[in-house]
């Protein structure tokens, strides 16, 4: 069965192809085509991610709908202290669910099973907490990773997330040396840099991201970035009047060496326990005056050459 | 949180930050060496000859080949960095000036296109051929291609400091320290050249060398104040000394050699060797910079 469906597809190729556009033909023509300025989509409401971290259970559905639907290759088994045992974000893992176990260092030893009582276990102060965060490219609103890209691979899309076309990247690390993150990675596999693309081809079909569609308790949340932000501030304080003091958001507003992402997060700590910098800072922010003192340091040195050689030319 | 607690090492601490540049090694290194001394030999020599043409256009027969030739060169490590050379092309889908590395692919492809007739003038000097070219028009030539050599010089040290790698990206004098030092790449390699030669290019030569070591060193401090703090977190500090001790040593044999001795060949290969090795030390050693592992209790972030 499965021959004949492969002998098949080959023979679906081999037909002749439909109708499309015309191939340019000559030079001139390709040159002319080549300049054509080709208007893009038509832009639409921002969308994003919002991940609240008090609700994410460490199931990784988000994990495995990612790899599912993007194809993303699978990875050799780690085993490492905890549950994680995807160790990073990398080209072959778009999304990376976290555990940090906050616990007494020496916990009293449990009562023997006779003497449980659940009533009086569910009201006794908590020994500590799970932190668990499923964790994801950030789509940010001013993408280092865009802005270093060479050719054009990384782009804004028009629901403003930012994704990686491979057929034109060059794979030459200037994304993955400049995301302030650790999310883009270059594919040991085909060279090219990966990276979570939120789903551009559901998006495109008004479907919701594989992660946030397969979170089974909304911890991913997926909608227009302002009503997300709007949400989040409203759990943000609901969880303060819960107790929990230091719940706070990363990532939804612009500070001072950073754009507001458009995948930002409910954090239940400081932003370093989830491997996320409490300042992050765009290296762009720099680069006027990088060229700036470049052309100083080499004006001065033309210049001393130049005076020596006047002298002694004269 | 309080001391008794425990978190699994401290959470993700260790993983805040970027993943490593996968710009490391030997191909690197000597891409961002050969890129430099190619520049500044042709800047150099084009600069000086343009001030003083009677003594150092007949320099520029060997001068011009040779920048194009380690310019080529260079590109073609850039390729070989590629892995896959056809992807090279994807750099001419747009041109993005504030993006160092398209700035530098167009620069740097320009430059070299037009250095061909140049280079190919030099060559044909050398053969005793050069009417075949009319006179001005190597020098018209090479006129453009030094308005394309400053975009091509900058955009290197500008490559690193606008990345998120520790060390880079603290560094804000990069592409100043890398264009002036170009300049005094190719003043050493041109007076050694002038030096065999036996031609005046080399007094001239000679004379620039000290100005611009120094300049070189003071740039150097003002770039290194930027990598200490990670350097410090990276690097032993015996290994850290020692490092910037046969930076400043050879920068100040080099002043002495040119003080002390006249403008021989010898002399001025030593000048060339004491110039050129630590340049090639100084850019391997902040390439592996973010690449090495922090020292121990010094693992995370700040």
């Amino acid at each position: 069965m499965a021959n004949s469906q492969t002998v098949r597809e080959i023979e679906v190729a081999a037909l002749a192809p439909a109708a499309g556009p015309e191939r340019p033909r000559g030079l001139l023509e390709l040159v002319r085509q080549g300049l054509a300025r080709v208007e893009g989509p038509e832009m639409q409401t921002a969308v994003g991610l919002f991940t609240d971290v008090s609700l994410c259970i460490g199931c990784k559905a988000c994990e495995v709908a990612c790899k599912e639907w993007n194809l993303v290759p699978s990875n050799a088994p780690e085993w490492r202290a905890g549950y994680d045992n995807t160790g990073s974000l990398s080209a072959t893992s778009w999304r990376h669910v976290k555990f940090v176990e906050d616990f007494a260092a020496s916990l009293p030893p449990p009562p023997p099973v006779a003497d449980l009582d659940v009533l009086a276990l569910l009201a006794e102060p908590k020994q500590g907490q799970w932190h668990i965060m499923s964790d994801s490219c950030k789509h940010c609103v001013e993408a280092p990773c865009n802005l270093a890209c060479p050719t054009g691979a990384m782009i804004h899309t028009e629901f403003s997330t930012v994704i990686v076309q491979p057929d034109v990247c060059t794979g030459c690390g200037s994304c993955t040396s400049a995301c302030p993150f650790g999310v883009v990675a270059q594919s040991p596999i085909d060279g090219h840099a990966h990276k979570c693309v939120l789903c551009y081809d559901r998006l495109r079909d008004d479907l919701h991201p594989a992660c946030a569609k397969a979170c089974p308790t909304q911890s991913i949340r997926f909608g227009p970035v302002d009503e997300l932000r709007a949400v989040a501030r409203e759990r943000v304080t609901a969880l303060h009047a819960r107790g929990f003091g230091a719940a706070r958001l990363w990532g939804a507003e612009r500070t001072e060496s950073y754009s507001e992402v458009n995948a930002f997060y409910l954090l239940l700590d400081e932003p370093e326990i989830y491997g996320l910098p409490s300042h992050p800072v765009n290296p762009w922010v720099h680069v006027r005056g990088d060229y700036l003192r470049g052309a100083v340091g080499f004006l001065a040195a033309l210049l001393t050459l130049a005076v020596f050689a006047w002298r002694l030319g004269s | 949180m309080s001391g008794s607690r425990t978190r699994q090492a401290g959470g993700y601490r260790d993983q805040v930050g970027a993943h490593p540049s996968p710009w490391e090694g030997a191909v690197p290194a000597l891409d961002v060496f050969l890129h430099d001394l190619g520049l500044g030999v042709f800047v150099a020599a084009t600069v000086a000859a343009l001030v003083a043409p009677a003594v150092m256009a007949p320099l520029l027969r060997v001068a011009w080949p040779l920048s194009a030739t380690i310019v080529a060169l260079d590109m073609l490590l850039l390729l070989v960095d590629l892995g896959d050379w056809t992807r090279f092309f994807h750099m001419f889908r747009v041109f993005k000036p504030t993006t160092p590395m398209s700035l530098g692919v167009w620069a740097l492809s320009g430059f070299l296109g037009v250095m061909a007739v140049p280079a190919a003038w030099g060559v044909l000097s050398l053969l005793g051929r050069s009417s075949l070219l009319p006179g001005s028009f190597p020098w018209t030539v090479a006129a453009l291609a030094l308005l394309l050599a400053m975009p091509a010089t900058l955009y290197k040290g500008a490559v690193f400091s606008v990345t998120s790698q520790p060390g880079w990206r603290d560094a804000r004098w990069t592409a100043g320290y890398f264009a002036a030092s170009s300049v005094l790449f190719g003043v050493a390699v041109l007076g050694t050249i002038s030096g065999f030669a036996r031609t005046p290019a080399a007094h001239l030569m000679w004379r620039a060398v000290s100005p611009l070591v120094l300049l070189d060193t003071a740039l150097l401090a003002a770039w290194s104040t930027g990598l200490s703090r990670e350097m410090t977190r990276r690097m032993p500090r015996r290994e850290i000394a020692w490092f910037w001790m046969t930076q400043l040593g050879s920068r100040a044999a080099a002043v002495l050699v040119t003080l002390l001795a006249p403008p021989s060949a010898t002399a001025f290969g030593v000048v060339a060797l004491l110039i050129l090795f630590p340049g090639y030390s100084l850019r391997s050693a902040f390439l592996r910079l973010p690449h090495l592992p922090r020292l121990a209790g010094l693992a995370t972030e700040p």
